[in-house]
């Protein structure tokens, strides 16, 4: 199955979720998973659901760092 | 009746269905407290004063350095080595002379936090780290005083308003902590990864326009909504911050009994 991170086409397999593929993105890129939001529909997907979240094919997350500067 | 100086220095604001006459006369008796005197307040505030917000709360125990000029233009570098909330109080008074601005030179912490946001309409969330974030979050949720958290960083800009009746399971909309539950102090700030002045710049616009907008009682503010522009995409998204039933500001407590209860603010890892 395929899934879309920021547009990229991710594939993974039936026994992953959200947790474990966001878990491979964050170390590909280089940022800290704790530092990531996620969201999918124009929705935040808080943190204690990633672990549930069931993954469909061709669905697309939107991934992006917290900014705190000001 | 507004005074025939103030109806013509506030025309362009009268001329908007938002605000009119009684707009401004609403906008005098509003209190803001800014958390964070650096790129963020430099923008905000002059806008709020400017649009005649009649007090102004600024709370940052920070000093002018000459890193701060490329994007806190309210500073100059005759202000170098002095106190930012006495500096810009000084410059929001000489635009506009009515407006009461109190200067408290002190971070926001868990000591002060609660006297800080007495009384206020509204606090803005202007600091520069997490852990200050995090902080005013969960007294903004607690004393039930609405909040416009902003941030910028590199080529990004975030914002985001939360009314804290709104939120917890019960409400259906989230709160700064919802969105992002993280307790580490380095997460994006501007000292360890640099930022585009105009990135800051971006971020205070959107915070004052939602400032004003909460203040003039807008019945269309984007509560829990994350406003965020990326420039290295040129992308640009609102997305709707859920309650998180597990966050340990709102998830846990109402609001209506939330000022009872003194254990709903988190002591713990700050
Ligand atoms: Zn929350």
């Amino acid at each position: 199955m395929q899934i879309l991170i920021n547009q990229r086409p991710i594939h993974c397999t039936s026994h992953d979720t959200l947790d474990s593929v966001l878990n491979v993105f964050a170390q590909g890129s280089g940022v800290d998973i704790n530092d990531i939001a996620v969201a999918a529909d124009n929705t935040v997907i808080p943190r204690s659901q990633w672990a549930t979240y069931a993954l469909t094919a061709n669905a697309s997350f939107s991934v992006f760092v917290a900014v705190a500067g000001g | 009746m507004l005074s025939d100086h103030d109806f013509l220095r506030y025309s362009r604001q009268i001329m908007l269905p938002l605000c009119g006459e009684l707009g401004i006369k609403t906008l005098a008796k509003a209190r803001v407290v800014v958390i964070g005197a650096g790129g963020l307040a430099t923008v905000v505030a002059p806008y709020l004063v400017g649009a005649g917000v009649g007090y102004l709360r600024l709370c940052d125990d920070d000093i002018v350095s000459v890193s701060n000029l490329p994007r806190q233009w309210l500073y100059s570098p005759a202000h170098i080595g002095q106190q930012k909330v006495r500096v810009m109080a000084a410059q929001l008074k000489a635009l506009q002379p009515a407006a009461q601005v109190e200067a408290i030179p002190e971070y926001a912490d868990n000591s002060n936090l609660c006297r800080l946001m007495s009384g206020a309409d509204l606090v803005l969330d202007c600091s520069d780290n997490m852990t200050t974030r995090q902080l005013v979050n969960a007294y903004a949720m607690d004393a039930g005083v609405a909040l416009v958290s902003a941030a910028a960083i590199g080529l990004h800009a975030q914002a985001a308003a939360f009314q804290p009746s709104l939120c917890g399971p019960h409400g259906n909309h989230g709160c700064y902590r919802c969105l992002y539950p993280i307790d580490s102090q380095r997460a994006g700030n501007c000292q360890s990864e640099g930022v585009l002045g105009p990135m800051v710049g971006m971020a205070g616009c959107y915070q004052a326009a939602l400032a004003l907008r909460i203040l003039l009682g807008d019945p269309n503010v984007p509560w829990s909504q994350l406003w965020r522009l990326d420039s290295t995409l040129g992308e640009h998204q609102l997305l709707r911050i859920q309650p998180d039933p597990s966050c340990s500001v709102c998830g846990h407590v109402s609001h209506s009994n939330a000022s009872s209860d003194d254990s709903s603010i988190p002591n713990s890892g700050v």
